[in-house]
C-alpha cells in the first residue's frame, strides 16, 4: 500500500449530476485522502451543498479559470501535502484509481506527474484518454483514442503530457512551475504544464491501472463558452496555436505567425470537404486571438526555456506512424442500419419508367436552339453567359444599374454542361425534364412510401400531369427547373434532417444548399418556402437545426440583389419571377384534365388522412395548401412551378394511402385509373397539343456582328425599327440579345438613361438621312454596327435608302435580322460593366463551399458506400 | 385518433386547399412593363423629292402601228404649290418623259410642295383625261385597276429618279396566280412596261411591286376602247397598302342607266372575307356585303343613284379596293379611285379645269373644315361643316388650296372638263425628320 500524501482538489463547474458521481467516487478511493477540496466556479449553490454533503471543504472563488481554481483550492489546504490530485467534475475514478497512481508516482523518483486512463463516461469498455502529446506542429494530439479497452495499452509509459482530470501531481512541481498558464487556451493548459515538468527535468507516466471514467464536458462543449475560451474547436485551434507558439524554434516563430492567415485560408476547403465546417471560424479565430496575444506567448516560451531545454520533449512527440495509424483510424466505421426500405430506383428497374416522359414529349426532341414565347436562345458559350451572370449593371444602353435576371446563374449551369452549344443543352432539359421530375418524386416517395409499385404510379402520375407537362409544352424553363428540383430538395432535406452524425448532415446540407440556390434563382418564392420547410425540419430534429439552417445560404446569396432591388424598387412581385423567359400568368381552372388531376390526388391524399401515417399526411396536406394558396398570386408570371408542387404534395399523400391498400382488386383499380390518367394526359398534352415550341438558330445577330463580339465583346450594334415618324430604338451588346442578356428587371422598370436623348438624336439622323453630328455621336456611344428591321417595308425601305447615304456607314447587306452597317473606324470598346463586381466573387466562395460539402468524402462519411464495400 | 376528429381534419384540409378558388378571385395588382421613353426628335430631313410620270404613252409608237415602238404623245401640264421653301430642281410647267421636282424647307408636308400632273389626250382610239398627284417615289405599292384584255390596254410608267440602280419586282396578281417579272432600272432611267407583254387576256389584275434598292416611281396609265370608239383614259398611282378599312372619296355618279361604277377588291390573305360596302351620298345609303376569296378578287356593281358619294369597305382581313367610275359627258371617260389618306391640313394646287373639290369626313363626330383658296395674290376664305359619315363637294378655281381641320378628313379632287374626267387623289409628301417619335429601349 502507498503512503503518499495526497490531497484532492475538486474543480466544479456548475455540473452537479457528474459532480455528485465524482465526489461519490471520491469518497471510495482505496488510497486515504489528507484532504478534499472541492472548488466551485459557477457559484452553484447545489454543487457546494453536494460537497458539503459529502463533509468536503468547498471553496467558491467565483467564475475563474482552470488554474486559477486548481491554485485557490491548493490555497485552502490546512496542510500542503506531498501530492496533489486534480479532478474535474465529471471525472469520476474507480475505487482502486489513486492507489494505482501512488504506486506510480512511487516507482521512480523522478516521477513528478501521473495520469489515468480516461474512460468514456457511460461506455467504460471504450478509452477515452491515455496521455497526450502534440504534433510536430504543436496540435494536441491523443496517444489513445476511442478504443476499446481490451488491457492492450495496460502497461505503465511515459508521456509527453496527460490531462489535468485525474492527474496526480508532486506538490512541489506545482508550487515550482507556479500551476497551470491561465493565459493559455484551455486544452493547452495540461500539455504546457506537463512540457514544463519535463523540461524541468521530471517525468511524467500514464498509469493504465489506474481508471478514471471521464464525461469530456469540454470536448462536448457542454461547458460554457467562457470556460472553453469560445467553441470547441475554437479552443482547439488555440490551443494547437498557443503550443506551436511555445514549441517551435525561435526562427520559425514569426513564420508561424505570419503564415496563420494562410493557414486558416488553405485549411477551408480541407474543412468542408471533411464537413467539419465549423473548424474554419475556429481556425480564424485562433488565428485572429494569437496575434492579439501573442506577449502571453512569449511569456510562456521564455519560462518553458528558463526551466531547461526543451530538445527532450521531440522524443514524446507524436510519430509518424502514430499520425498515419489515426488517419487510417478514421476509415473504421460501425456497420450502420439500412436507411431505406425495399430497392433503390436502378435496383427496382423503375428507372426505366423514367423513359415514357420521353416518349410523350418525343416533338419536344431538340434539334436546336429553343425558341416559345418570350424564350430565346442563350449566349452561344459558357464564357458568355458567364459574363453576363450575377452583374449589378445589366446591358443595356450604357449600362443601366439593375442586377441581372436571377436565373442566369441556371443559364451558366447548361453553359457548363454542354459549353459549345449551351442553348441546345436547354432545350435537352426541356425534354427530359419530366423524367428528371420521375426520378426526383420517387426518390422523394422512396422515404415515404414502401411499395415500389406505389412509387412508380405516382412518380408517374405526376410526371405526365398536366401541371407538369402543360410547362414543358410552354419551355416555362425556370418553372421547369423549379419543379424538377423541388423533389430532389425535399429527398436531399430531408436526409439532412435525419442523417445520424453531424458530418452526414453536412453533406447533405452542401447538396440542399446547391438544389436550393437553384430553386432560388429560378422561383425565390417557392425557396423561401422551401427554408421555411427546411427549418419545420430543424425544429422537428432540433439537434439537426443549426446545422440544417446553413442550407439556405447560397440561394439567400445567389438571391440578395434581386431581393434588395424589389425592396428598393417596392416593387414585391419581383420576388415571383427571376428570369425574362418567364410564363404569363394562368388560371389552374382553365384545363378540365388539370382539375381532373388535381381532384384524383386530393381524394387520395384525403383518404390518407383515415390511414397509419397521419403525421405525413396533414404534412402534405398543409405543403399542398400553402402552395396552392401561393400560386394564386401572378402579378408577372404563372405560378405553374407551384401548382405542380401542390399537385406533388397531394399526390404524397395518395401515395401513403395507395401504399396501404391491402386488397387487390383496390391496388388494380387504382393503378389501371392512374396509369389510365396518366397516359391520357400524355397525349393531350403531348403529341396532340399544338406546338408551342420552335428549334432554330442559335445566333440571336447577324454573323457579321457575331463574328466581332468574338474579338472584341465590347461591340455595340444599334437596332432601328422604323415605321412612320415612329421609331424604336435599341442599344445591343455583343453578340445580340440572348437569353442571358435580357434583363427582366429593365424591362419592368426601364429607367432613365443618360444616352437616351443621344440616341434617340442619332437615330432620327440616320433615318432622315442627316450626317450632321452622327459621326460624333457614334463614336460618342461606341456604335459599330447598325440594324435597321421592322415590318413597315415603306419606311424602313426610306429609312435603309436614308442610312445608305450615310459615308461613315459601310454597308454589310441585307441578313436575316434586317438591313446591316457598319461604322467605318469604330474604336474598340471597353465596356466597364462587364467586368465581373465583387458580389460575384462571393457568390461563387458560397456555392464552392457548399460544393465542397456536398462531395461525398468516405473519410468523413459513413455511407451506404462503404456498407456496400464491407459485403 | 378518433373517426370524427379525422373526419373533421379532412374537412378543414380539404376546405383550405379549395380556399384557393376565393383566393384567385382577390384582385392582384398585376405588375405592367414600363413603357418606353419617348423622345421628341426634330433632325433636318432629306429634300423633298416629287416625281410626275409624264405625258401619255402609245403603244405602237406616234402613229400607233409601229411595233415595239413606244412614244410619249405630248405633254402633260405640271401645277405646284411652293410653301416656304426652296424649289432644288424645278423641270417647269411640262413634262413629257417624267418631271423630278425637289423642293428644301421645313415642315415637310403638302403644305411645302405640292404637285400635280394633267394631260388632255385626244387620239383616234384613246380620249380622256389624265391627271393625278405627283407623289414620292416609293419602295414598294400596290394597284388594285389593272385591266389587260380585248378593249383594256395598260401600260406601266416606271421611272428611277435616284443616283443608284435599281432592280424592280412587279407581281402581276390575277385570278388564280401570280405572274412575276423583273425589270432592272438604271439611274435616272425611265421605262414604259406594256403589261401585255407579260401578261394576256386579263381584263382583272392586281399589281405589287417592291425595288431592291432606291425608290421609284411608278403609274399606271390605262385607255379603255370598244371597238372603234374610245372609252376613255387614266393615270393611277400606287394606292395605299391593304386596309381593314378602305375609304373611297370623290365618287360622282354621272351616268346612270349607262356603265355603273364597279367596285373592285382583292384579297390579300389567306382566309376569305367579307366585305361591307356602304356608299353614302346626301340623298342615298347604299349598303351591300360581298365575299372575296383569299387571294382573289370581287367586282360588285354600284347601282346608285345619281350623286356625290363617299365609299367605305370593311372587312375582317385587309383588302384592296378601287372604284372604277365612267361619265358621258363631256366625253365618255373614266377614273379609278382608290383608297384616299386623311388629312388634318392639306394643300393642293389646282389645275387651269373645271374642278371639283370632295372632302368627306368617315368620323363618327361633325367636323369645322376650313378652306383656304388662294388665286394670285388674293386669298379666300371658307370654313364648313361636314356632318359624320357625309362630304362636301364643291367647284373650285384658282392657284391652290389649303384645307385644315382639328379632326382628319379625307378629300379629292375631281376634273370634269372638255378633256374628259380623272379623280385626283392626293398623298401625303414628307420624308423621315420633322417631327420623330424616338422610343429608347
Amino acid at each position: 500500500m502507498s503512503t503518499l500524501s495526497v490531497a484532492t482538489v475538486v474543480v466544479s463547474h456548475g455540473a452537479v449530476d457528474y459532480l455528485a458521481t465524482t465526489l461519490k467516487a471520491l469518497s471510495l478511493q482505496t488510497h486515504a485522502i489528507e484532504q478534499i477540496v472541492v472548488v466551485e466556479t459557477s457559484a452553484d449553490p447545489a454543487c457546494s451543498a453536494l460537497a458539503k454533503q459529502f463533509g468536503f471543504s468547498v471553496v467558491e472563488p467565483g467564475d475563474i479559470k482552470l488554474g486559477a481554481a486548481i491554485e485557490s483550492g491548493v490555497q485552502s489546504l490546512k496542510v500542503v501535502p506531498g501530492w496533489l490530485w486534480i479532478l474535474h467534475d465529471d471525472s469520476a475514478p474507480e475505487p482502486t484509481a489513486l492507489q494505482m497512481l501512488a504506486s506510480a508516482a512511487e516507482l521512480s523518483p523522478s516521477v513528478a506527474i501521473v495520469g489515468p486512463k480516461l474512460l468514456e463516461w457511460g461506455n467504460e469498455i471504450q478509452i477515452q484518454q491515455l496521455g497526450i502529446t502534440v504534433t510536430p506542429t504543436g496540435k494536441p494530439f491523443l496517444l489513445v483514442d476511442n478504443q476499446y479497452d481490451q488491457g492492450q495499452h495496460d502497461d505503465s509509459r511515459d508521456t509527453l503530457a496527460v490531462s489535468t482530470a485525474g492527474m496526480l501531481v508532486a506538490g512541489g512541481l506545482w508550487q515550482k512551475l507556479g500551476g497551470l498558464n491561465d493565459t493559455a487556451p484551455l486544452f493547452a493548459q495540461d500539455i504546457e504544464f506537463c512540457a514544463q515538468a519535463r523540461v524541468a527535468g521530471f517525468r511524467v507516466v500514464v498509469e493504465p491501472r489506474a481508471r478514471v471514467l471521464h464525461a469530456g464536458l469540454s470536448m462536448q462543449q457542454a461547458r460554457t463558452r467562457k470556460w472553453l475560451g469560445g467553441s470547441r474547436t475554437q479552443a482547439l485551434s488555440k490551443a494547437h496555436v498557443h503550443l506551436a507558439g511555445i514549441l517551435a524554434p525561435p526562427l520559425l516563430l514569426p513564420l508561424i505567425y505570419l503564415a496563420l492567415p494562410l493557414v486558416a485560408l488553405i485549411s477551408i476547403p480541407q474543412n468542408l470537404i471533411t464537413k467539419k465546417p465549423s473548424r474554419i471560424f475556429g481556425q480564424f479565430a485562433a488565428w485572429l486571438w494569437a496575434w492579439f496575444t501573442v506577449a502571453s506567448r512569449l511569456r510562456a516560451r521564455k519560462k518553458l526555456r528558463s526551466l531547461g531545454k526543451i530538445r527532450p520533449l521531440r522524443d514524446f512527440l507524436a510519430t509518424r506512424a502514430q499520425r498515419k495509424k489515426r488517419r487510417e483510424a478514421k476509415f473504421e466505421y460501425v456497420i450502420e442500419a439500412r436507411e431505406s426500405t425495399g430497392k433503390g430506383l436502378f435496383a427496382s428497374g423503375s428507372v426505366w419508367l423514367g423513359l415514357v416522359p420521353l416518349i410523350f414529349g418525343w416533338s419536344l426532341l431538340p434539334v436546336g436552339a429553343i425558341y416559345a414565347g418570350r424564350l430565346v436562345p442563350i449566349g452561344d458559350s459558357f464564357g458568355s453567359i458567364w459574363s453576363a451572370t450575377a452583374l449589378a449593371q445589366v446591358p443595356y444602353l450604357s449600362g443601366i444599374g439593375l442586377p441581372t435576371d436571377p436565373f442566369n446563374w441556371v443559364l451558366s449551369v447548361f453553359g457548363v454542361t454542354l459549353s459549345s452549344n449551351p442553348s441546345l443543352a436547354l432545350a435537352i432539359f426541356v425534354f427530359i425534364a419530366p423524367s428528371l421530375v420521375f426520378a426526383g418524386f420517387w426518390m422523394l416517395t422512396s422515404l415515404l412510401l414502401a411499395r415500389v409499385w406505389v412509387r412508380n404510379l405516382v412518380g408517374l402520375s405526376f410526371a405526365l400531369s398536366p401541371q407538369v407537362l402543360m410547362v414543358q409544352a410552354m419551355a416555362g424553363v425556370a418553372d421547369l427547373v423549379t419543379i424538377s428540383v423541388a423533389p430532389w430538395l425535399t429527398f436531399v432535406l430531408i436526409k439532412a434532417a435525419t442523417s445520424y452524425n453531424s458530418s452526414r448532415t453536412w453533406r447533405w446540407v452542401g447538396l440542399a444548399g446547391l438544389l436550393a440556390a437553384l430553386i432560388a434563382v429560378s422561383n425565390p418564392m417557392v425557396f423561401f418556402l422551401f427554408v421555411i420547410f427546411g427549418i419545420a425540419l430543424g425544429f422537428n430534429n432540433i439537434r439537426k437545426l443549426a446545422i440544417l439552417s446553413w442550407f439556405a445560404l447560397p440561394g439567400a446569396v445567389l438571391i440578395y440583389p434581386w431581393v434588395l432591388l424589389a425592396v428598393e424598387q417596392n416593387q414585391f412581385a419581383l420576388l415571383t419571377v427571376s428570369s425574362s423567359a418567364f410564363l404569363l400568368p394562368a388560371s389552374l381552372f382553365e384545363s378540365i384534365i388539370a382539375l381532373s388531376f388535381l381532384g384524383a390526388a386530393g381524394i387520395g391524399a384525403a383518404a390518407s388522412l383515415f390511414g397509419t401515417r397521419l403525421a405525413v399526411s396533414v404534412s402534405s396536406w398543409v405543403v399542398a395548401i400553402i402552395l396552392a394558396l401561393g400560386s394564386t398570386y401572378q402579378p408577372i408570371a404563372g405560378s405553374f412551378a407551384m401548382q405542380a408542387l401542390s399537385l406533388a404534395a397531394l399526390l404524397v399523400g395518395t401515395g401513403l394511402f395507395l401504399d396501404d391498400l391491402k386488397r387487390k382488386w383496390a391496388i388494380t383499380a387504382a393503378s389501371i385509373a392512374a396509369s389510365a390518367g396518366a397516359v391520357a394526359a400524355g397525349l393531350v398534352f403531348g403529341p396532340l397539343a399544338p406546338s408551342q415550341v420552335s428549334f432554330g438558330s442559335q445566333r440571336q445577330a447577324p454573323a457579321l456582328v457575331v463574328a466581332a463580339a468574338e474579338v472584341d465583346e465590347g461591340i455595340r450594334t444599334l437596332r432601328i425599327d422604323a415605321n412612320g415618324n415612329q421609331i424604336d430604338v435599341e442599344l445591343l451588346w455583343g453578340a445580340g440579345r440572348s437569353l442571358e442578356q435580357t434583363s427582366l428587371a429593365y424591362q419592368l422598370l426601364l429607367p432613365a438613361s443618360p444616352i437616351s436623348n443621344e440616341l434617340a438624336q442619332l437615330s432620327g439622323s440616320l433615318v432622315a438621312g442627316n450626317p450632321s453630328g452622327v459621326q460624333d455621336l457614334l463614336s460618342s456611344m461606341g456604335i459599330d454596327f447598325v440594324l435597321l428591321q421592322g415590318g413597315h417595308q415603306e419606311s424602313i425601305s426610306a429609312a435603309r435608302v436614308a442610312i445608305d447615304s450615310m459615308t461613315m456607314l459601310q454597308a454589310a447587306g441585307q441578313t436575316p435580322y434586317g438591313h446591316l452597317w457598319q461604322v467605318v473606324g469604330s474604336a474598340k470598346n471597353t465596356p466597364s460593366s462587364l467586368e465581373s463586381p465583387s458580389n460575384k466573387n462571393l457568390q461563387l466562395g458560397v456555392l464552392a463551399a457548399f460544393l465542397l460539402l456536398a462531395i461525398p468524402t468516405p473519410a468523413s462519411i459513413r455511407g451506404a458506400k462503404r456498407l456496400g464495400k464491407q459485403k | 385518433m378518433k373517426l370524427a376528429a379525422r373526419i373533421a381534419l379532412a374537412t378543414a384540409l380539404v376546405g383550405l386547399f379549395l380556399s384557393q378558388i376565393v383566393a384567385a378571385e382577390f384582385p392582384v395588382t398585376s405588375t405592367s412593363f414600363a413603357a418606353p421613353d419617348v423622345k421628341s426628335v426634330a433632325v433636318e430631313p432629306l429634300p423633298l423629292a416629287l416625281y410626275c410620270p409624264g405625258a401619255f404613252a402609245e403603244v405602237g409608237g406616234e402613229s400607233g402601228i409601229e411595233l415595239g415602238q413606244i412614244d410619249r404623245i405630248g405633254e402633260a401640264s405640271i401645277y405646284q404649290f411652293l410653301g416656304s421653301g426652296e424649289l432644288i430642281e424645278d423641270p417647269g410647267l411640262t413634262t413629257t418623259t417624267g418631271a423630278r421636282l425637289v423642293a428644301a424647307g421645313d415642315n415637310q408636308s403638302t403644305g411645302l410642295l405640292s404637285v400635280i400632273q394633267s394631260q388632255g389626250v385626244s387620239r383616234d382610239r384613246a380620249l380622256g383625261l389624265m391627271a393625278s398627284t405627283c407623289s414620292q417615289p416609293s419602295f414598294s405599292g400596290w394597284f388594285i385597276s389593272g385591266a389587260a384584255a380585248l378593249g383594256q390596254e395598260t401600260v406601266l410608267l416606271l421611272s428611277n429618279p435616284s443616283e443608284s440602280e435599281t432592280l424592280v419586282s412587279l407581281q402581276f396578281l390575277i385570278p388564280g396566280g401570280t405572274i412575276s417579272k423583273q425589270v432592272s432600272l438604271a439611274a435616272g432611267q425611265t421605262d414604259v412596261l406594256p403589261v401585255s407583254s407579260v401578261i394576256f387576256q386579263e381584263p382583272v389584275f392586281a399589281l405589287w411591286f417592291e425595288t431592291s434598292g432606291v425608290p421609284i416611281s411608278v403609274a399606271m396609265q390605262q385607255r379603255a376602247t370598244a371597238g372603234l370608239s374610245t372609252r376613255g383614259v387614266d393615270l393611277q398611282l400606287p394606292s395605299l397598302a391593304p386596309a381593314n378599312e378602305n375609304l373611297l372619296t370623290g365618287l360622282s355618279v354621272r351616268s346612270q342607266g349607262f356603265d355603273k361604277p364597279v367596285l373592285r377588291l382583292f384579297n390579300s390573305g389567306d382566309t376569305t372575307t367579307e366585305a361591307v360596302i356602304t356608299a353614302v351620298a346626301s340623298a342615298n345609303v347604299v349598303v351591300l356585303r360581298q365575299q372575296v376569296e383569299p387571294e382573289g378578287f370581287a367586282e360588285v356593281e354600284l347601282d346608285l343613284t345619281d350623286g356625290d358619294y363617299l365609299v367605305r369597305v370593311e372587312s375582317a382581313t385587309p383588302l384592296l379596293a378601287g372604284i372604277k367610275n365612267t361619265i358621258l359627258k363631256p366625253v365618255v371617260d373614266f377614273s379609278w379611285l382608290t383608297q384616299s389618306s386623311q388629312f388634318t391640313d392639306l394643300t393642293l394646287p389646282v389645275p387651269s379645269y373645271k374642278t371639283r373639290l370632295h372632302v368627306a369626313n368617315f368620323g363618327s363626330t361633325a367636323l369645322i373644315v376650313n378652306l383656304e383658296i388662294t388665286n394670285g395674290t388674293r386669298v379666300e376664305y371658307q370654313s364648313f361643316e361636314i356632318a359624320s359619315l357625309s362630304q362636301v363637294s364643291l367647284p373650285i378655281s384658282g392657284d391652290s388650296i389649303r384645307i385644315n381641320s382639328a379632326s382628319e378628313f379625307t378629300a379629292a379632287l375631281e376634273v370634269i372638263d372638255v378633256p374628259g374626267y380623272a379623280v385626283i387623289n392626293p398623298r401625303e409628301n414628307q420624308n423621315f425628320g420633322d417631327e420623330l417619335s424616338v422610343s429608347v429601349r
